[in-house]
């Protein structure tokens, strides 16, 4: 028997005519085909009543677009569930069927091979689940009459369903010539369906909730409600519009649990969107669902593989797997944390898409906009102005010591004046913590003291700097020239941000120089114990 | 002749039953061979084989004299295969079912319409046409299954069991059917467990126990091989034990049975040395009440064939 891990001979197969003859020829075919259509209309008709009652707030009449988007979502949504519930329902039965109704032996006694039973199958059975979703484009052009909606998430939408229909088929496929039986097969793959969609976002939740962190997304990669959802990003409502529970379950299946996890770190830059991993994936399984069942299906000599069939699947893996790390490489550039970089960096700017990075991301930070402290005593992170602060950093004052010292080292030294002449003047450290000061993006505040300890330990670490460091409690006590706004005497303000575990024994410290009243420098830095010392090991420009 | 059919040394375990073991088959062209066996002796293993559908455990095929090693295809297409126990697709018309055989069998469209009509006529279900399968009687079924195995005009038919769960008239409808696709000169391999069936249609016929053939030929042959080991049958008064240790030092005396209070003596010889053995039973003090040879139909030798494996 020759390798043919993908027979594709639609025409000739005679499977593919005699399942959709027998198939078509049922009233059944029908039936399901209009009732969906008629319940995709009633749904659509419903939302936009929907989208009328319960617009509110700031505009009696929603926006049409807002409506136009509503309805694409809805009806994306259904679609796809619609997809889930039917695919793995019509191909379970295929292998299995015919070996429960006895036909099996006389089909492999012709020299029809089974894999060209098998592709028969999958084509015959896909072709209708094809039908049901494309039959329903027609209803999606209600959307073009709202707006709001882009061609390109149509598109989008179609990719999504196609391939969530094929894997999903496959299964089917698979477990039907591997369990042999249709209820087994049909109940394993509905199984698998439910958990990829209702099991992966419990435990994402769970781990959002229990750990109160933003849980890896990449748990939610495996639900096609979420690769859906991330596709529709751009369409979806934003936040807080009338559109009730889809709109909920989009942001949450879409991989943002800000509502659950509480996070005050704000969403930063653009992430790879959900189904570009989700869409590989998918495709991937289904590839190796098919190879797989291809051996199942065969009567003699199941697994004795042949040389040039290992090749032939082989290969065809590895030119999907290049094409995949092709696309990935090509459109790196347009995503965030693409290239491999560390964990999501809360303190990470926001850059918007094609934007050229500077080659030291250097901000310019206003100095007056440090100095807006509370009053001493009181509680800072009760006014709304701040955000909760963050949990203090559990390393010793020692460790904390050093790190500021190594800090201000790189501020002071290589990164500002560093085609400058050595600077002349005193650093002045502000004792009063801010973490904007690295990152115009994100909120200033979370002010905090440094303990007198901790400011005595990090004078000692800067001991060979050829200036003098004094701590000051803000920068009024200053004397500034009129003309220029430079410090009299000279000298920096230098204003430290709080102390962020990164994990892996990395923190991350914001810090800012300014050589007056004038703007100054932010960056932030990654500092890590190298050999026993702490050390400015990166900044957030990479 | 030509042998259209041949197995050597074909082996099929599974695990560690031996299904088949070392059956050696020779069906000649043009013939109708029966295999007859109890329930479990291998029959629709060794036609699976046949057919392509299992893989032997060791041993080979020969198709008209060409062994099979790899390619099945082939086999398949020179091969038509009716299983003991088959389906029928509910949702398909009669011609659909044969059209789809006929591409399956890659036909092309002008054969395969010509195909049909020509097996329709020839299971008589030329006005059964339009039906749905699922409608057909069971006769109607095994008829139309049969000619599903033609679509292709193969050399070779396999059927397992073609017979099985018929009523009367269709058993004989069936026959007739199968006396005329022999007089066609196909080569048609046949199992069945009921031995009837096969004597009056088979003009070869394999006997099958156990996974290995006991015997094989046509039905004079295999009458002739059966009579040449006559069975006495003797009714012996006292000391059975006597007369059974008597009989096993005899020239002659195979294997003996008790059966019913009686003994039976596979015997080869003619009459006269029936009579010396009587005799020399007699002197030898065991007291003999009745002495005679059974009379060998096919069902007496089927019996006597398979019997000592069996018990």
């Amino acid at each position: 028997m020759r390798a043919r891990p993908l027979n594709l001979q639609l025409g000739a197969n005679p499977i593919i005519v005699k399942e959709l003859r027998a198939r078509m020829r049922e009233a059944r075919a029908f039936v399901i085909l209009t009732s969906v259509l008629l319940a995709l209309g009633v749904v659509s008709y419903l939302i936009y009543r929907m989208a009328m009652v319960m617009a509110g707030g700031y505009s009696p009449t929603p926006l049409s677009p807002q409506i136009g988007q509503m309805l694409f979502l809805a009806l994306a949504f259904l679609e796809l569930m619609m997809v889930c519930a039917i695919a793995p329902a019509v191909t379970a039965g295929s292998i299995s069927g015919e070996q429960e109704k006895l036909t099996y032996e006389m089909l492999l006694a012709t020299p029809l091979h089974p894999a060209s039973i098998l592709w028969g199958k999958l084509v015959s059975a896909l072709s209708y689940v094809f039908l049901l979703i494309f039959a329903a484009i027609p209803m999606f052009s209600l959307i073009f009459i709202f707006g709001g909606v882009t061609l390109r998430d149509m598109l989008k939408v179609l990719v999504i369903l196609v391939v969530v229909a094929t894997t999903f088929g496959i299964l089917g496929l698979f477990m039907s010539t591997w369990l042999k039986r249709t209820s087994r097969a049909t109940v394993a793959s509905f199984l698998i369906v439910v958990m990829l969609m209702a099991g992966t976002f419990f435990l994402y939740v769970a781990i959002g909730v229990i750990r109160q962190v933003e849980p890896p997304r990449w748990l939610l990669a495996a639900n096609p409600v979420s690769a859906l959802f991330s596709a529709l990003s751009n369409s979806l409502p934003y936040e807080g519009s009338a559109f009730g529970f889809i709109g909920m379950l989009g942001w949450n299946l879409g991989g943002s649990l800000r509502v659950l996890s509480g996070s005050t770190l704000s969403y930063t830059g653009i992430p790879r969107p959900l189904y570009h991993y989700s869409l590989p994936l998918y495709i991937g399984l289904a590839l190796v669902l098919y190879l797989l069942s291809t051996r199942l299906v065969l009567p003699t000599h199941r697994w004795r593989l042949g040389i040039r069939q290992v090749l032939a699947a082989l290969i065809l893996l590895l030119v999907f797997g290049g094409a995949v790390a092709l696309a990935f490489v090509a459109t790196a550039d347009r995503y965030e944390n693409a290239g491999g970089s560390a964990a999501v960096n809360p303190l990470q700017p926001v850059f918007e898409k094609g934007m050229v990075e500077p080659p030291v991301q250097v901000f310019e930070v206003p100095l007056p906009e440090v100095i807006p402290y509370p009053e001493p005593g009181s509680d800072g992170a009760s006014g709304s102005a701040y955000p909760a602060p963050v949990e203090a950093s559990s390393l010793a004052t020692e460790d904390q010591a050093a790190i500021y010292a190594a800090v201000i080292r790189q501020l002071y030294i290589v990164d500002y004046f560093s085609n400058q002449a050595p600077p002349s003047g005193d650093i002045y450290l502000v004792q009063w913590t801010d973490d904007g000061v690295g990152d115009p993006e994100v909120a200033r505040g979370d002010p905090r003291q440094l303990p007198e300890e901790l400011q005595a330990s990090t004078n000692a670490g800067l001991g060979d700097l050829p200036a003098q460091v004094y701590w000051i409690g803000n920068p009024d006590e200053l004397t500034f020239l009129p003309d220029s706004g430079e410090i009299e005497g000279g000298g920096v303000i230098i204003t430290l941000g709080n102390v962020h575990d990164q994990g892996e024994g990395a923190v991350l410290v914001s810090a800012a120089i300014y050589p007056g009243s004038a703007k100054g420098l932010g960056k932030s830095y990654t500092v890590q114990k190298v050999d026993g010392a702490w050390q400015v090991t990166g900044d957030t420009g990479n | 002749m030509v042998i259209a059919v041949e197995t050597r040394s074909l082996t099929r375990r599974f695990g560690n039953l031996a299904a088949v073991s070392d059956l050696d088959l020779q069906v000649q062209t043009g013939a109708l061979y029966g295999l007859i066996g109890p329930n479990g002796a291998g029959k629709t293993t060794t036609l699976r084989m046949l057919a392509g559908l299992l893989e032997p455990s060791s041993g080979e095929i020969l198709l008209n004299g060409q062994a099979v090693n790899h390619d099945w295809r082939e086999l398949k297409r020179q091969i038509g295969y009716m299983p003991d126990f088959f389906g029928v697709y509910d949702d398909m018309l009669v011609w659909e079912y044969l059209d789809f055989f006929g591409r399956c069998y890659g036909l092309s469209a002008g054969r395969r319409a010509q195909v049909i009509g020509e097996l329709l006529e020839l299971v008589d279900l030329v006005e059964k046409r339009g039906a749905y399968v699922h409608t057909l009687s069971r006769g109607m079924r095994q008829r139309l299954c049969l000619a599903h195995a033609l679509v292709h005009d193969p050399k070779v038919l396999l059927l397992d069991e073609p017979a099985s769960g018929l009523d009367p008239r269709a058993r004989v409808e069936m026959r007739e059917l199968l006396r005329e696709l022999g007089s066609m000169g196909k080569t048609i391999l046949l199992s069945s467990h009921i031995l009837t069936e096969l004597a009056e249609l088979c003009d070869s016929v394999g006997i099958i126990e156990k996974g290995r053939l006991v015997v094989s030929g046509s039905l004079d042959e295999i009458r002739q091989h059966a009579l040449q080991t006559r069975t006495l049958r003797l009714k012996v008064l006292s000391e059975p034990e006597q007369a059974r240790a008597l009989l096993g030092n005899q020239p002659g005396v195979g294997q003996v049975y008790p059966v019913n209070g009686q003994l039976e003596v596979e015997f080869v010889g003619d009459e006269s040395a029936a009579a010396d053995l009587l005799s020399t039973l007699v002197t030898g003090g065991v007291r003999v009440a009745s002495f005679s040879e059974t009379i060998s139909d096919l069902e007496e030798i089927f019996l006597r064939l398979t019997k000592g494996e069996v018990a």
